[in-house]
């Protein structure tokens, strides 16, 4: 299980979501939602080195990670 | 002075007990706390009065007109009955995943079965099959605004159980609280209650007193085998309610627990083209990345959706020509409480920017859309 930053959609520059690449090939797209549970454990995950690609498929760093963190909610 | 005081009255007679000023209370006191009053099995009735508890005692009913159904909503467990099965009846063998509505398993080894069955005891249609390499669990949350009034006090929980294999079984019952408002990352035990379970159906109880402040933050309520070799039992009737005593399992309509359980998540799923998306419409927003708007009941929060398999979905365009579909890209735009976008990728055949090039979205095999905001 990894996660990936959703590309922007046409005329939107904020990502929304983020989608989990899921073991048995389901995708997941997670809201940037604090109330959403599987938006805790993602912030949590990916804090603790748990793979986060940008939408081209590279694996940030973990200084890009913490980055990132820091700008959504 | 000690002893009875006893009024009688002949048969249909009454009993009254009034003072000469009418405006004033009448106060019958009962002086010990193991006393308790009781109504006869005949027709009581209290006449423009309220039953009222003083101080820290209780005002309970235990039976009602016809001692099977009391007042609804007394239960804040959701599909205690094990009624509703949206993500399938069986093969739920990943620890922390939802199984029942409502339900997700656990264990402390590795789950082998999880599925619905149809032993389950009188007046009961299905139970909770789950059997695990070492402790295996069932776990429901309790959302914080259904948890409010739990502060201080006292919760018991019941359940049917049993152990399908030879012997007994101790069957351990643990409440926790949320760190954090509906956030279960963390959680913290209130309390364990055991019991011990059999090869035949039977109703267990569980008491937890003075609840914490924390409950406030929301519960889980998790029943697991207390061994840590393969175990299994079945469960159903799960009741957590207010008070010490254990009232008749709470049978609300199917309709009712379905929406109850809808607040939480929806499955959309199909095996043909037959299966059209509820409430689809689609446009596109670049070249083969069609958008579908996806409508749904009212969440808790704005949900995970997830797609199970991107490549069994069609575009089905205006001109009536099936676009295969080659993954799912995402809620881009904003997923809400009623509704969100979806967007999958194409490889072609969905033109940029023509909003009349998708009409709708169709199965076209084998597929499920997940709209998730469990705790």
């Amino acid at each position: 299980m990894y996660y990936q930053l959703c590309p922007p959609a046409k005329g939107n520059i904020e990502n929304k979501a983020v989608l989990r690449i899921n073991d048995d090939g389901s995708v997941s797209s997670i809201p940037f939602d604090p109330a959403n549970t599987d938006y805790q454990k993602f912030k949590i995950d990916v804090a603790g080195g748990t793979p986060l690609e940008d939408p081209d498929g590279n694996v940030m760093t973990q200084e890009q990670v913490d980055a990132f963190l820091r700008t959504i909610p | 002075m000690s002893g009875n005081l006893k009024l009688n009255t002949p048969s249909a007679g009454s009993v009254t007990l009034s003072t000469a000023d009418t405006a004033s209370n009448v106060t019958v006191t009962i002086p010990a706390a193991t006393d308790t009053a009781t109504l006869n099995a005949q027709t009581q009735t209290l006449t423009n009065k309220t039953l009222v508890a003083s101080g820290s005692n209780t005002v309970e009913a235990t039976s009602g007109p016809t001692s099977t159904q009391l007042a609804g909503m007394r239960n804040k467990i959701i599909n205690g009955a094990m009624l509703v099965w949206q993500r399938g009846t069986s093969g739920f063998t990943t620890n922390n995943n939802y199984s029942a509505d409502r339900w997700f398993l656990s264990s402390g080894g590795s789950i082998t079965i999880g599925a619905r069955s149809t032993d389950a005891p009188t007046t009961y249609k299905y139970s909770l099959f789950i059997v695990a390499s070492a402790y295996p669990q069932v776990n429901q949350r309790i959302e914080s605004a259904n948890c409010n009034d739990l502060s201080g006090g006292t919760v018991i929980v019941s359940f049917w159980a049993r152990n399908p294999t030879a012997g007994t079984l101790t069957l351990s019952t643990q409440l926790y609280y949320a760190s954090a408002s509906d956030n279960f990352e963390t959680i913290t035990s209130i309390a364990t209650v055991s019991n011990t379970i059999t090869t035949s159906w039977a109703q267990y109880t569980a008491t937890f007193t003075s609840l914490p402040s924390g409950v406030t933050n929301g519960i889980q309520l998790s029943i697991f085998g207390n061994s840590g070799s393969t175990t299994a039992f079945d469960i159903t009737g799960v009741q957590l309610e207010k008070g010490a005593t254990a009232t008749p399992f709470e049978n609300r309509l199917y309709g009712t627990e379905f929406d109850l359980c809808r607040r939480y998540c929806e499955v959309y799923s199909g095996s043909s083209e037959a299966d059209v998306i509820p409430q689809g419409m689609a446009q596109t927003d670049v070249s083969n990345r069609p958008e579908t708007m996806l409508q749904y009941y009212l969440k808790r929060a704005a949900p995970t959706i997830t797609v199970a398999s991107g490549t069994a979905i069609i575009y089905q365009t205006m001109s009536n020509t099936g676009v295969g579909i080659t993954g799912y890209a995402g809620a881009l735009v904003g997923t809400g409480l009623r509704g969100s976008n979806l967007f999958f990728n194409c490889s072609s055949g969905v033109t940029q920017a023509t909003l009349s090039a998708v009409g709708y979205i169709i199965f076209s095999g084998s597929n499920s859309i997940t709209v998730s905001a469990e705790l």
